[in-house]
């Protein structure tokens, strides 16, 4: 797998590089900017792009920025967001108009290899991940309370991993569930919760499914 | 922090006439018993004598007419000396004097002997013209006019022949003195002459008293309001006088009148001269009044103080719509108009305006006031109005002061808010930038370890550092939130509040228009409502708080409101809060009691 | 601005003056007709006496218009009535000569009450009976002698009409001596009462009544004078009509007195806004007050302000104004402000109820100085209250920056160091080189976030300010210092915010000393009184510094500046910096 880096802070950067390289992750591209990434991977796109939300100038969303014209310019490409902070409800554009190959994840977890080498490959694919801790936040969150309440217990964990961008079959190993049982489960939310989705399996549709499922949790969060 | 000199404001070619508001001066003698006031008195008690000597053999016989007329005379010499120390009615005083002096001297005709009955007719014609001139000098100490001129040198003239012709064609006993030694030329005695003589001076004087009253008139109608204010009773006295002289002097214009009928006459004509000082008496002390009642006036003016209103009281009581005023304003250094703005007074005035500049008590530029150059004539006046004026000026300059530095203070609190704003900033961000990506960058570091090394013990280990690891990068952050909050800087305040508002315990209900503010103003905004809704959740004990934040125009409008009963008063719970709140100049009002719960409403000025 | 429309009469010509101007035009008019025999052989008495006949009316008539002189006003009036009909005596024919004497009674009658009744319009005992002992022998005593005398005794025509019932000459001129004695006693009467009223009447009072005595006494000498030389039997007509001419002019004396003491009045009223706005700066409530006392010369005046915060009127002492005034001699005035606001209440001698005019006068020059205190007094506590409000700020923020300083040091370096630990143990354990490299970098890492933490915490609040106080954090600035700083610093700790603040500042003076003044030593001295704290940075360096706004030092003068403390700078061009902190402690 070959990736390219743009991260403002040299040392994390260093870091982040050394750790890819290790694991046997080739490095191909590590710049200081989103201008600088998309200038050096120009001519030979590799398959991930890891882009910090932070970088300079504004601090902002210049990351959600890189990644979008990264995705309108090279088709084949998965993008993978980093961020220091969960608080961050400008990164959920990235989730806008329903794209694929497109992930969010938190810095704290980018420290784990496993984590870090299973998202990028997920995003490579063409899916969608979520940060866990950014889901559960919005799960979390009380300005939905009031429907979420209506979902049981079992309910509301099958909606924090679709949320996260996994598969039925993907909830089903991590809860220990038959696939049929987790079928009716994300059916019965969907009913509760009032989310429309013709998604019935494969990566797209799964795709869809976070979406909708995101729309669904962003929906009260302001803007 | 600025230092700022200025020079002492440099206006060149501007009159030195300076008014300075002062205490009162101690004087031992009664205000109105000054040196001019004793002068007055000899110079009538002088007259007077002169004037008893003159006509004691008729007074003998006439004590009324004695005392009217000694009267009259010293009259007219106390105020016509009374006149000569002011500047501009010196002329008219010495003039004044003049005519008591020559009506005085008139009265030796009475002794009936030597050069007295010879000498009386000029007396009298120089009485005349001493007054008449004398008015025609008031106030402005010039013969002004065409008019005034001519008549003067037709008056010279005529009074100078008349007499001249009547001794010249006369014997002295057609002329009413028959005593033996009267001095009386006659080189060439005609009766038929004299009586011609007589009728034709008779006619003349009538002319010139008519002539004169024109004069008067004419004058009147160029002169300004106060001017003729001052001037009207005066000219209407003298053209009486001059008027009733003219008639009372026909009966006497014949041959061989008694001494006793032209003495008589002689009498009535100085009572009615009589007039001319009470006139101009009480024109003095209505100038006086005027000038004691403008501190008065101003005073009823002026209320509440604005340097316009000050301008407008000004233009008022002296009578002069056309007057300005500039205002020395002490930190730009310059003169100002009543709308603000800068005036350029360098250079002369206007032709026929007059420039003045008035200082504090301790010698502090104060302002400048320009008025019509007629005003020069009333100086006094224009002093004490413009003494009241500025004491005023002094007010609002005070209240001035006391307002700019009360601005002073609340702009270095703004600034300190500012600062400290600048500061949490910076410190977040160092904390963000420096030591979060220096944690971070060791978190890669231990996952690198993890995965080169083939020990599961120093994997294991590696792994309990890196959970070490961001527990403290947690607190970091939670640390970097409380100093300013990241969300804060990059999404507003809505986002920012509602991750507080999922932090706390209670249900909140945010209601916050999208928007961004400038970031004293966010920063402030959600450290005061955080404070609010913690105050709701914590003291009151809400279980419903509502944050609505909403622009309306220029101000932002910001509530809490809860369904909690506080044990406290919430306002002195929150004083704090108002405190930053009215840092940035805007207001809080706390209302609410235990049953309604409690609502905070803060109200800032925005951009 | 108030226009005065043109055709208006002007202000001084009110229907008071009319009416004035009416009576003296008519007494006038009576005068001549009244003496016309004497007058067409003696213009120049007849000048005079129709010219003092009238200004005697017009006198009165302007008395009357007046508050005080009411009374006065209406009987001088009728005085000058009087003494115009006294001159029916020169038509020598019928009932004229007998209307003509009681007339000059009734004219010394009314003058005598008249005066009597200024200012205050009521009579007194002795007041009381001197008009009723001047009735009885000027109206009586001209009975008598009428009913005892024949006409030409009195220098009238035989043929007039005379009710000389027992003329006897005898009794007539005996009761004709009597008489004039008795008006000489009357008149001395008279000058005694007055002289009596001097030593009780206030001292503004006897400014007015001095010079109506004064004339009193002129007249009265007059009259009895003129009476006196024509007490003898067989005058004739002559004599008593140039007495009577001598007797008018004498006492139109009077109404001119009268007439001179009101305009002083009137210029006092007006003076007395000049007066109080002459006071000299600052105004205080007690400055306004004793120029009040000046000017009503009222040594006993009392003066409450208002205060808005109580509620109600306050002295000096701050003690309420009691209830009622301070007894029967006093009377109170409420003062309001030009917005009708309540400002301060007067006590004053009630003596002064009969100049109220003068006292309206004063109080609203006096009102509007007292708006002023009270202006300048509100916006001082504006003032004031900004200023605590800065001063609390910086106090909050101190302690915000030390809480905060502490929670960096605390919660983050201590899990920091834990994990320290763990790192050396895992290097220490690591069997494989390459993982024993790592986790040595590991541990390089850590350090230097450790330090960059310290770092942060030290620019917020040092941990040595806090603990140690300003001395040991000062020393610890001066040894890292590139050039040696000499220090005089007090061992004595300070309020925080009082350390911070100067900590702070004196760190960014020695910093600007070795960065931009370039200079090679540098003495810091903090010196503390038992009020102040003094602190003084000097260097040797290129001087011409000035503050920069925005500049660092900046925000540090505003943060002394709200301490209430000051910062100066003296740098003249290449003789060194001084830049000294002044504080006040509390």
């Amino acid at each position: 797998m070959r990736v390219a880096v743009a991260e403002d802070s040299g040392i994390f950067r260093q870091a982040l590089v050394t750790l890819l390289t290790t694991v046997g992750i080739e490095v191909a591209v590590s710049a200081a900017s989103g201008e600088e990434l998309l200038a050096r991977v120009a001519g030979d796109p590799p398959d991930v792009a890891i882009v910090d939300l932070h970088m300079p100038p504004t601090h902002t969303n210049e990351g959600v920025v890189a990644a979008r014209r990264l995705l309108e310019r090279h088709e084949n490409l998965g993008v993978l967001v980093l961020s220091a902070y969960n608080e961050t409800p400008q990164a959920m554009e990235l989730f806008r108009d329903q794209p694929r190959g497109v992930g969010y994840l938190l810095k704290d977890h980018v420290t784990d290899v496993d984590n870090l080498r299973s998202a990028l490959e997920r995003v490579m694919r063409g899916e969608v991940v979520i940060d866990p801790d950014v889901v559960s936040r919005l799960v979390e969150a009380r300005h939905r309370e009031h429907e979420l309440a209506r979902l049981s217990e079992r309910e509301r964990g099958v909606l924090a991993l679709m949320a996260e961008g996994h598969s039925n079959a993907g909830i089903g190993r991590r809860l220990h569930l038959s696939a049929r049982t987790v079928e009716d489960h994300v059916r019965s939310i969907f009913t509760k919760l009032g989310i429309t989705s013709s998604a019935t399996g494969g990566p797209q549709d799964s795709n869809k499914r976070v979406l909708a499922v995101l729309t669904w949790l962003r929906a009260a969060e302001p803007r | 922090m600025g230092f700022r000199w200025h020079d002492r404001p440099a206006v060149p070619n501007m009159e030195r006439v300076v008014v300075v508001i002062s205490g009162p001066r101690r004087r031992r003698t009664p205000p109105w018993f000054g040196p001019e006031a004793r002068r007055a008195l000899v110079a009538g008690l002088a007259v007077a004598v002169l004037a008893l000597a003159a006509g004691w053999p008729y007074w003998r016989g006439h004590p009324a007419a004695a005392a009217v007329t000694l009267a009259v005379c010293a009259a007219i010499a106390a105020e016509g000396v009374l006149l000569a120390t002011g500047g501009r009615t010196r002329r008219t005083g010495l003039a004044f004097v003049t005519a008591a002096a020559a009506w005085a001297l008139n009265w030796f005709a009475s002794w009936d002997a030597g050069a007295g009955p010879m000498v009386s007719p000029y007396a009298q014609a120089g009485f005349y013209l001493a007054l008449g001139v004398g008015v025609l000098l008031y106030p402005t100490g010039r013969l002004e006019y065409l008019a005034d001129r001519v008549w003067t040198a037709v008056a010279c003239a005529v009074l100078t022949a008349c007499p001249t012709a009547m001794w010249l064609t006369s014997e002295p006993e057609w002329a009413a003195f028959r005593g033996d030694s009267v001095w009386w030329p006659a080189p060439f005695p005609d009766l038929g002459l004299f009586r011609a003589v007589l009728r034709v001076s008779s006619g003349l004087y009538l002319l010139l008293a008519l002539s004169f009253a024109v004069v008067l008139l004419l004058r009147l109608s160029r002169m300004g309001r106060l001017g003729r204010v001052l001037a009207l009773p005066v000219t209407i006295a003298l053209a009486f006088v001059g008027v009733s002289a003219a008639l009372t002097q026909n009966p006497v214009m014949e041959a061989s009148v008694s001494l006793d009928a032209l003495l008589d006459v002689y009498a009535v004509q100085g009572a009615v001269a009589g007039v001319v000082p009470l006139t101009l008496l009480a024109s003095g002390l209505r100038v006086r009044l005027g000038e004691l009642s403008v501190a008065g006036r101003m005073l009823r003016l002026t209320a509440p103080v604005t340097v316009e209103r000050v301008r407008d009281a000004l233009r008022d009581v002296l009578h002069d719509p056309s007057l300005d005023l500039w205002f020395w304003a002490p930190a730009e250094g310059l003169y100002v108009d009543t709308g603000g703005r800068p005036a350029d007074l360098a250079g002369d005035a206007a032709p026929g305006r007059w420039r003045r500049t008035v200082l504090t008590a301790s010698g502090d530029p104060l302002a400048v006031v320009e008025l019509g150059g007629a005003l020069r004539d009333h100086g006094s006046l224009v002093e004490a109005a413009l003494a009241a004026g500025g004491r005023a000026l002094e007010n609002a300059r005070l209240q001035a002061t006391v307002h700019a530095n009360l601005e002073q203070v609340r702009s270095a609190y703004e600034r300190l808010v500012r600062a400290e704003a600048v500061e949490r900033e910076r410190l977040a961000r160092d904390l963000h930038d420096g030591a979060q990506q220096r944690l971070l960058a060791l978190g890669a570091m231990l996952g690198t370890l993890e995965a080169v090394s083939a020990d599961g013990a120093v994997r294991e280990h590696a792994r309990t550092c890196r959970g070490e690891l961001m527990e403290a990068l947690a607190e970091l952050r939670a640390l970097a939130r409380e100093v300013r909050p990241a969300l804060l800087v990059q999404g507003g305040l809505a986002p920012a509040l509602e991750v507080v508002a999922e932090r706390i315990g209670t249900r909140v209900r945010l209601e916050v228009a999208p928007g961004r503010y400038s970031s004293e103003i966010e920063s402030t905004l959600y450290a005061v409502l955080c404070e609010a809704m913690s105050y709701a959740v914590e003291r009151a004990g809400a279980a419903r708080v509502t944050v609505r934040v909403r622009p309306e125009g220029a101000r932002l409008v910001a509530e809490v409101s809860d369904d909690g009963g506080s044990p406290g008063d919430p306002a002195a719970d929150l004083a704090g809060l108002s405190g930053r709140i009215r840092a940035l100049r805007g207001q809080v009002s706390v209302d609410g009691d235990p049953a309604r719960g409690t609502t905070v409403r803060m109200v800032l000025p925005c951009e | 601005m108030r226009s005065e429309p043109g055709g208006r009469l002007p202000l001084w010509f009110g229907a008071r003056v009319r009416r004035a101007a009416g009576a003296g035009a008519a007494v006038a008019a009576g005068a001549v007709a009244c003496g016309w025999p004497h007058w067409r052989d003696a213009p120049g008495a007849a000048a005079v006496t129709v010219a003092c006949c009238g200004g005697f009316a017009v006198a009165g008539g302007v008395l009357a218009a007046g508050r005080s002189g009411h009374r006065t006003g209406l009987l001088f009036t009728v005085a000058s009535a009087a003494w115009a009909v006294t001159w029916t005596a020169s038509w020598d024919a019928g009932a004229a000569p007998l209307v003509s004497v009681f007339a000059q009674s009734v004219f010394f009658l009314a003058i005598g009450a008249g005066v009597l009744l200024y200012p205050s319009g009521r009579l007194g005992a002795a007041a009381r009976l001197w008009t009723a002992a001047a009735a009885l022998v000027l109206l009586g005593g001209q009975v008598l002698l009428c009913v005892t005398s024949r006409p030409e005794w009195n220098g009238f025509a035989p043929t007039v009409i005379w009710p000389a019932l027992f003329p006897d000459r005898a009794v007539f001129d005996g009761s004709l001596r009597v008489l004039t004695g008795s008006l000489v006693g009357l008149g001395g009467f008279l000058v005694a009462i007055l002289l009596g009223r001097l030593p009780r009447t206030s001292r503004l009072e006897r400014g007015f009544t001095v010079p109506v005595m004064a004339a009193m006494a002129v007249a009265a000498a007059g009259a009895v004078a003129g009476q006196g030389s024509i007490a003898g039997g067989g005058v004739r007509l002559e004599d008593v009509l140039r007495v009577y001419l001598v007797q008018g002019v004498c006492a139109t004396v009077l109404p001119l007195a009268f007439l001179a003491t009101t305009l002083r009045s009137r210029l006092a009223e007006l003076t007395v806004a000049e007066r109080m706005q002459r006071l000299a700066d600052p105004l205080t409530v007690v400055k306004v007050r004793d120029a009040l006392r000046g000017v009503l010369r009222d040594d006993t005046l009392d003066l409450w302000f208002w205060a808005p915060g109580d509620g109600a009127y306050v002295d000096g002492a701050g003690h309420r104004v009691p209830p009622y005034p301070g007894g029967p001699g006093r009377w109170r005035h409420e003062v309001r402000t030009s917005g009708g606001a309540p400002l301060a209440t007067v006590e004053l001698a009630a003596a002064l109820r009969d100049h109220a005019p003068l006292v309206e006068a004063a109080l609203v020059a006096g009102g509007r100085a007292l708006e002023t205190v009270r202006l300048q007094a509100t916006a001082q506590a504006h003032l004031e209250r900004a200023r605590a409000a800065r001063e609390r700020l910086v106090r909050v923020q101190a302690a915000e920056r030390e809480r905060l300083a502490a929670d960096l040091q605390r919660s983050a370096r201590r899990r920091l160091r834990a994990l320290e630990a763990m790192l050396a143990a895992l290097e220490a354990a690591a069997g494989e080189p390459s993982a024993r490299d790592q986790a040595a970098a590991c541990r390089r890492e850590l350090a230097e976030a450790v330090a960059e933490l310290d770092d942060l915490a030290r620019g917020v609040h040092p941990a040595i300010l806090a603990d140690a106080g300003l001395g040991p954090a000062l020393e610890l600035v001066a040894a890292r210092a590139p050039v040696p700083v000499r220090l005089d610093l007090p061992a004595r700790r300070f309020p925080p915010e009082i350390e911070s603040t100067l900590y702070f500042a004196l760190c960014e003076a020695v910093a600007n000393a070795v960065k931009h003044a370039r200079a090679d030593r540098v003495d810091l001295e903090v010196r503390a009184g038992p009020e102040r704290i003094v602190a003084r940075v000097r260097d040797d360096g290129v001087g011409a510094a000035a503050p920069v706004p925005g500049g660092g030092l900046a925000g540090l003068t505003d943060r002394v500046g709200a301490l209430r403390g000051r910062v100066r700078i003296q740098s003249p061009p290449a003789a060194g910096t001084i830049l000294t902190i002044t504080l006040p402690i509390r």
